[in-house]
């Protein structure tokens, strides 16, 4: 009798299981596998809508080389991704500090510095794209108040990319600022407590006890920083600056493929960033792992 | 004594004016929308507008189909992330607390798509949509965001904490395996679901480049798209770009202020960015 019982009660899970199962890994080789091994199989023919795909062989990764506009588009996705990662991720750091170190108002200030993070980059490259105007916008009479020259932020090929990059890191400080405040709550009050009995200054401690014991922060904030930053589209693609000095990588690839129908070109392209991307991430595991700070 | 008086007032004046750089971006949004027409490009600027109006709201959300935009906007992110809640809690639940076979195999290939970027997958899948005739349609966009890689490993890992007592206690009390599921398992892990649910829904209404790729018409326009639109039209009629842009971005600035304490453990719990 109980046998039965335990036999018929296996099969309930089993058919649990395969219910779950069998949609889930059905979804997720139409939406993911088939896509990856589709996109490979694309980058390997030349390939629009109107004519059959036609083989070409490696040629669309050969004409990788050579592309000046691929490597325009490169550089300025290297330079959004640096900035990005470094200029915000130590403004956060100083900003998180900061918002650390006060007794009252932490959480509304908190709070205050997300706001941006909530934004979609399309209304962020809107409001920004208003406050730069040139003739009519906030941020040139802020500069002739203080007897500065008027700029001419996206309007101009030189400063395009750099006002862009600003509005971007206006828009992600928050999150990088809420992270670190939670790393910064993980260390123990102790370590600073010592450090003042035997005298130190607040940079020393920030030097000596914070920055080590955030290492981990700083690695995970570093490698996603860099996966982002190179995938960046939104907010280049809606602040636009003139003569391409704002076009990335992903907005190359997305004019390629879907204005110009060059689907081959693009997927190899696609290809193309997977690789950097994947390097990158092992580069920076390599770098960081090499030493670890235990107290 | 005086110098950290000193110290602590420069540290204040450093961290009211960096807020006031974070707010008044959104001030000055709000502001242009309500200005009479002459003050919207007056010079010098005028900052606080002494008349308003909120004619240009009407005509935006009526005339101009920024009421159908947020209607899509929001009946899309609100599938989405019912589905990604109900799909990831079943199925991190199934990885976790059953043995079967090939179970690491199968987690670890899910894993990995991780790391493809959408770069890679947005032209196949573009295509393959395109062949059963999904594009230019709402479901190019819901279909295939109905599961989420992520969403699935996060659920799993707080599936961990859940003690085997509880489904063992449910199967003797004759509890249907789904019963115990839905009924025993999931209201164990509200905190993770509310995280993964403000997530999901809010990269849902932010997502441009997706329906930018599949979207054509304009009214099966999302809020960004609409914006993006908006931009390269009225891009002399800044009250109208301005009025566009606060009714996409205040509703969820309006969620986040009245959920915030989730929003910012569910940040430092996912990890995860917009």
């Amino acid at each position: 009798m109980s046998q039965v019982g335990k036999k018929k009660r296996l099969d309930a899970k089993q058919r649990f299981v395969l219910a779950v199962l069998i949609p889930t890994v059905l979804f997720f080789v139409f939406f993911n596998f088939v896509p990856i091994i589709y996109a490979f199989y694309i980058s390997f023919h030349e390939m629009d809508f109107l004519n059959p795909p036609t083989f070409v062989g490696l040629e669309n990764y050969k004409r990788l080389i050579g592309d000046t506009h691929l490597y325009s588009s490169l550089r300025v996705t290297a330079i959004f991704a640096v900035t990005t990662v470094f200029i915000g991720g130590f403004l956060a750091f100083c900003f998180a500090l900061l918002i650390n170190s006060v007794k009252r108002g932490a959480a509304v200030l908190r709070t205050v510095y997300f706001l941006p993070v909530m934004t979609s980059l399309v209304a962020v490259g809107v409001i920004w794209g208003w406050l730069y105007q040139p003739r009519f916008g906030l941020l040139n009479e802020v500069l002739k108040l203080f007897g500065l020259p008027r700029q001419m932020w996206l309007s101009s090929p030189k400063t395009a990319l750099a006002s862009a990059i600003a509005a971007s890191t206006w828009q992600g400080m928050g999150y990088t600022i809420v992270i670190f405040l939670a790393g910064l709550h993980g260390i123990s009050r102790t370590y600073y407590e010592a450090a003042e009995v035997d005298g130190a200054s607040s940079l020393q401690k920030v030097w000596y006890i914070t920055i080590p014991l955030l290492r981990p922060t700083f690695v995970y904030l570093l490698i996603t920083g860099f996966i982002t930053g190179f995938q960046v589209f939104d907010q280049l693609y809606v602040m636009s600056g003139p003569l391409n000095s704002t076009r990335g990588f992903v907005e190359l690839l997305y004019t390629r493929a879907f204005s110009y129908y060059q689907m081959g070109r693009a997927s190899a392209m696609a290809f193309l960033l997977f690789a950097i991307i994947v390097t990158l991430t092992l580069i920076q595991f390599r770098l960081v792992t090499r030493q670890q700070v235990e107290y | 004594m005086l110098k950290r008086r000193i110290l602590g007032i420069i540290k204040w004046i450093i961290l009211i004016s960096g807020g006031i750089t974070m707010v008044f971006p959104f001030y000055w949004m709000i502001i242009t929308s309500i200005k009479i027409q002459s003050e919207v490009m007056k010079i010098p600027p005028v900052l606080f507008p002494t008349r308003i109006t909120f004619e240009r709201y009407g005509r935006v959300i009526g005339e101009l189909q920024f009421g159908r935009f947020f209607f899509n906007s929001l009946y899309i992110a609100v599938t989405v992330t019912m589905a990604v809640l109900f799909t990831s809690s079943i199925v991190g639940y199934v990885f976790e607390k059953f043995q079967f076979k090939y179970r690491n195999t199968i987690f670890l290939a899910l894993l990995s798509t991780m790391m493809v970027p959408g770069a890679v997958t947005m032209i196949p899948l573009y295509l393959l949509l395109g062949k059963v005739g999904l594009v230019n349609s709402h479901l190019a966009i819901i279909l295939p965001a109905l599961g989420s890689v992520f969403g699935i490993f996060l659920m799993r890992q707080t599936m961990q904490s859940i003690p085997n007592e509880f489904i063992e206690a449910g199967r003797i009390d004759g509890a249907s395996e789904f019963a115990i599921f839905w009924k025993l398992i999931l209201p164990q892990t509200k905190a993770t679901l509310s995280a993964l649910a403000i997530f999901t829904f809010m990269g849902q209404w932010n997502s441009f480049l997706w329906p930018l790729i599949v979207i054509s018409s304009q009214d099966q326009y999302t809020l960004p798209l609409g914006l993006r639109m908006f931009q390269g039209q009225y891009w002399s009629d800044m009250g109208l770009v301005m009025t566009g842009a606060t009714i996409s971005v205040i509703p969820i600035l309006i969620v986040f202020l009245s959920m915030q304490k989730t929003f910012v453990r569910g940040v430092t719990l996912t990890g995860l960015k917009g």
